[in-house]
């Protein structure tokens, strides 16, 4: 029988229609994937079922959970189905918990919230729903604040928030986005665990196809607020029958790219034992706790033309490593010379031609443009770097070739980044990394921000202009499919250090050291989980 | 929500900057020479009349007009006011945008500056100004401009300290621009909304200020006229004369008002959190 029934779900904002027309229900025990590009209306399909859309939007159709329905239930009534009838997790596990209040107690509030019990009932469902997903009482204590856990136990929590009064439907939003590859397997199994044993309902929403290749037992595509292809995960995915789903297994899919090429003899930039240390934490009147060594004693080298991956996860000190390559902030201890001079990290007339090899993109499109600056400033700014300043239409070539580079349009100049999608403000920052000829490039998780389609967009423009002038770059990424299409060598990153190097085909088929092994096999891909998927469930992992 | 809010008819910044604009008025008008000069004059044979078709709103004991009194003092009141912003702006932008770029020990001292002045209460450091300037309209711009000077500094710098974090400063050094340049053009730009926002509350603020330096004598002096000591004169005569306390009180509410309604929307508009 059906947890979830939809029927003609429509919603509107303003007049705009949002979503059209869904129609799709989930069993008991199933997991239904929500696929599709940013902007599709996957979020907002879950928002509507769980009734959280803004006040003026304007919802039709029906949503039966168990045969109730919910469209019509008052705020009071769809309070109590929240938490009983349907559990919620979103992305941010840090957003989603009370800094101020203990994880057990948490838990409990919920508890108490909806069922009223007395006090020593409601702990020892709290402790119970904490236990479900993999937080033993015994082991991690619940007297812990949320700041004392790592990224992936905070959405372990909020997990045991969503499952605490076993809900019949458990709606997922990016559940493990904001998660590293090795912590996003364990939290997709507890999913499916809790799926199976419980027979709950899930409504997993993602943009990562491998991820929902791997966990989902059925996926709807959604393109425009509308579904355009629905079926069994494996032969969706496997065999996509229409165009659109075509298309996204195939911007999915980063196929091998041009050949390795030759690198040049000289090192172009070279890093010796450094040292990147943070200050350790106050300790009240008696100084400072030891310092926190955040890169600890990396030696790379990144030869002219080369194009380098830096993989590892949080936390791993990849970007302090790159700021440090920059020249943004100077190492406690070793150095970094840049064709074959010392980087001198603060000022100083030198630096000025030194710093015109190397520019950098960053991560969010949306923090690394001033808003309050058109396009041709931006994209202008490293010209600063030029001895003499260029005369005013000299600069505005500059600025309308660079953009056509990118694949801009010439009319961009004047507008503001506000005007512009995500993948188009990524191609403005990599024109402002351009304008002055660097020859190498650090772009650190530039395309991880993006969905997949404009990733391999990027990309390919990436792959094009190293081609065509011989561009060095250090791609930062945790996504190893990335890092296989667009790399000759990668270095895998952990804890401070390199653990491994070598090139990248090598590396990745035959990991030699242990982590490097568990971030291969933790990475979710097509092919594999299409290849895993006959039928059987993977078992509860409660690692 | 911007939906909703564009239909409710009364708009609540446009009543904002509606009274403002009487304020204002009110305070052109008084200055125009000669509209008022006549109302200013003393006149012994019309005092304390109550509010007549010659005088709106009455006389006070010396004869003079209300009405024109009002206008004259708002000249005092918005302009003490204007000044206090301005100098607030004009020294505590600079100092919270350096203590943000600079960091380190420069930071440490402003924050403690900000302390020490915050520690002050202004009414003595008035009183000590008065004593040093002689009481009067400048005396009250230099002691409430002193106050501004920390909450601009405290706004700018929050602001520019979570700016600075931004992937966009980072880029700007990597084309070798340096920390206050930076600070000068990309940080500045982006603080504009929440320091305009923050600068019409403090307007607000300083005009009530005003009032309550000049009521206790510490502000505009005998026979410039402004609201609060019109309000210290009505105080005596309230019970016989009560119009004496009606208009100006009416007038410092409404532009107190005004002001702290205008720049509760501002801070709505500025605010991205707030936006629907």
């Amino acid at each position: 029988m059906a947890v979830l029934a939809v029927t003609g779900l429509s919603v509107s904002i303003a007049g705009t229609p949002l979503l059209r027309e869904l129609e799709f229900s989930i069993s008991a025990g199933e997991i239904l994937g929500i696929a599709g590009a940013s902007g599709s209306g996957k979020s907002l399909t879950a928002l509507a079922v769980s009734r959280l859309l803004p006040a003026q939007a304007r919802t039709t159709g029906t949503v039966r959970l168990d045969e109730q329905e919910l469209l019509g239930l008052s705020e009071p009534a769809m309070c109590a189905v929240r938490g009983r009838g349907i559990g919620v997790v979103f992305q941010e596990p840090a957003t989603a918990l009370n800094p101020l209040l203990t994880i057990g107690t948490q838990v409990e509030e919920t508890v108490r919230v909806h069922l009223g019990l007395q006090h020593r009932d409601t702990r020892a469902l709290a402790l119970s729903a904490l236990a479900r997903v993999g937080l033993d009482p015994a082991r991690i204590s619940p007297e812990r604040y949320p700041h004392e856990l790592s990224g992936g136990q905070r959405q372990r929590v909020a997990l045991a928030l969503a499952i605490a009064l076993a809900p019949r439907l458990l709606i997922a939003d990016e559940p493990t986005t904001a998660l590293d590859v090795t912590t996003q397997a364990q939290i997709l199994a507890l999913l499916q665990g809790l799926a199976a044993r419980d027979g709950m309902g899930v409504l997993l929403v993602s943009h990562d196809l491998a991820m929902l290749a791997g966990v989902a037992d059925r996926l709807l595509v959604l393109r425009g607020g509308a579904i355009v292809d629905q079926g069994a995960t494996r032969a969706l995915l496997g065999s996509p029958q229409h165009p659109y789903t075509m298309e996204l297994v195939r911007a999915f899919s980063l196929r091998g790219r041009a050949q390795p090429r030759a690198p040049a003899k000289e090192p172009l930039l070279e890093a010796r034992a450094v040292v990147r240390e943070y200050p350790g934490a106050s300790n009240a009147w008696f100084g400072h706790a030891a310092p926190l060594r955040a890169v600890d004693g990396v030696s790379l080298e990144v030869r002219a033309g080369e194009r380098i991956a830096l993989v590892g996860e949080s936390g791993s000190g990849k970007s302090t490593l790159v700021r440090t390559l920059l020249g943004l902030d100077a190492a406690e201890a070793g150095s970094v010379r840049l064709a074959g001079a010392p980087l001198q990290a603060h000022g100083g007339a030198t630096q000025r031609s030194q710093r015109r090899m190397i520019q950098a993109v960053f991560q969010d499109p949306y923090g690394s443009l001033n808003p309050r600056h058109p396009v041709a400033r931006i994209v202008a700014e490293p010209l600063h770097l030029l001895d003499a300043p260029l005369m005013r239409q000299d600069r505005d070539a500059r600025v309308a070739a660079v953009l056509q580079t990118v694949g801009l349009d010439g009319s961009a100049a004047a507008r503001y980044p506000h005007e512009f999608s995500g993948g188009e403000r990524q191609r403005i920052a990599i024109a402002r990394a351009l304008i002055i000829s660097p020859r190498l490039v650090i772009l650190d998780e530039a395309v991880s921000a993006l969905d997949a389609a404009l990733r391999a967009q990027i990309l390919a423009l990436l792959g094009q202009l190293s081609d065509a002038r011989g561009l060095a770059y250090l791609l930062v990424s945790h996504d190893l499919g990335v890092v296989r299409a667009v790399s000759d060598r990668v270095l895998v990153m952990q804890a401070g250090r390199i653990v491994e190097e070598g090139p990248t085909e090598q590396v990745l088929s035959s990991p030699a050291h242990p982590y490097t092994q568990a971030l291969v096999a933790a990475t979710p891909s097509l092919e594999r989980a299409l290849a895993a998927r006959s039928g059987t469930r993977p078992q509860l992992d409660r690692s | 929500m911007m939906m909703a809010r564009d239909r409710t008819p009364l708009d609540a910044p446009l009543i904002g900057a509606a009274l403002i604009c009487v304020v204002a008025l009110l305070a052109a008008l008084a200055s125009l020479a000669g509209l008022f000069d006549n109302g200013l004059a003393l006149n012994i044979d019309a005092r304390l009349s109550a509010p007549v078709a010659a005088h709106w709103f009455g006389t006070d004991a010396l004869g003079r007009d209300v009405l024109a009194m009002v206008g004259a003092g708002a000249r005092i009141s918005i302009g003490v006011a204007l000044g206090a912003v301005g100098a607030g702006l004009a020294v505590g932008v600079p100092l919270g945008l350096a203590a943000a770029a600079i960091g380190g020990a420069v930071d440490e001292l402003l924050s403690r500056f900000n302390d020490l002045v915050f520690a002050v209460p202004s009414l003595l450091l008035a009183l000590l100004l008065a004593a040093a300037l002689g009481p009067g309209p400048l005396d009250a711009v230099v002691a409430l401009g002193i106050f501004n000077v920390p909450v601009f500094a405290r706004v700018t710098r929050a602001g520019a300290g979570v700016l600075l974090t931004r992937d966009f400063v980072l880029a700007a050094r990597l084309a070798g621009k340096g920390r206050l340049r930076i600070a000068v053009e990309h940080v500045l730009p982006n603080l504009s909304g929440t320091l305009i926002v923050q600068a019409t509350i403090q307007l607000a603020l300083a005009i009530a200020a005003e009032a309550g330096l000049s009521y206790i004598g510490l502000g505009a002096q005998p026979p410039a006229a402004s609201w609060g000591r019109m309000l210290s004169e009505a105080q005596t005569l309230a019970a016989i004369a009560p119009w004496l306390v009606y208009s100006p009180g009416a007038a410092l509410c409404l532009t107190v008002l005004a002001f702290g309604v205008l720049g509760e929307r501002l801070r709505a508009r500025f605010d991205p959190r707030s936006r629907g």
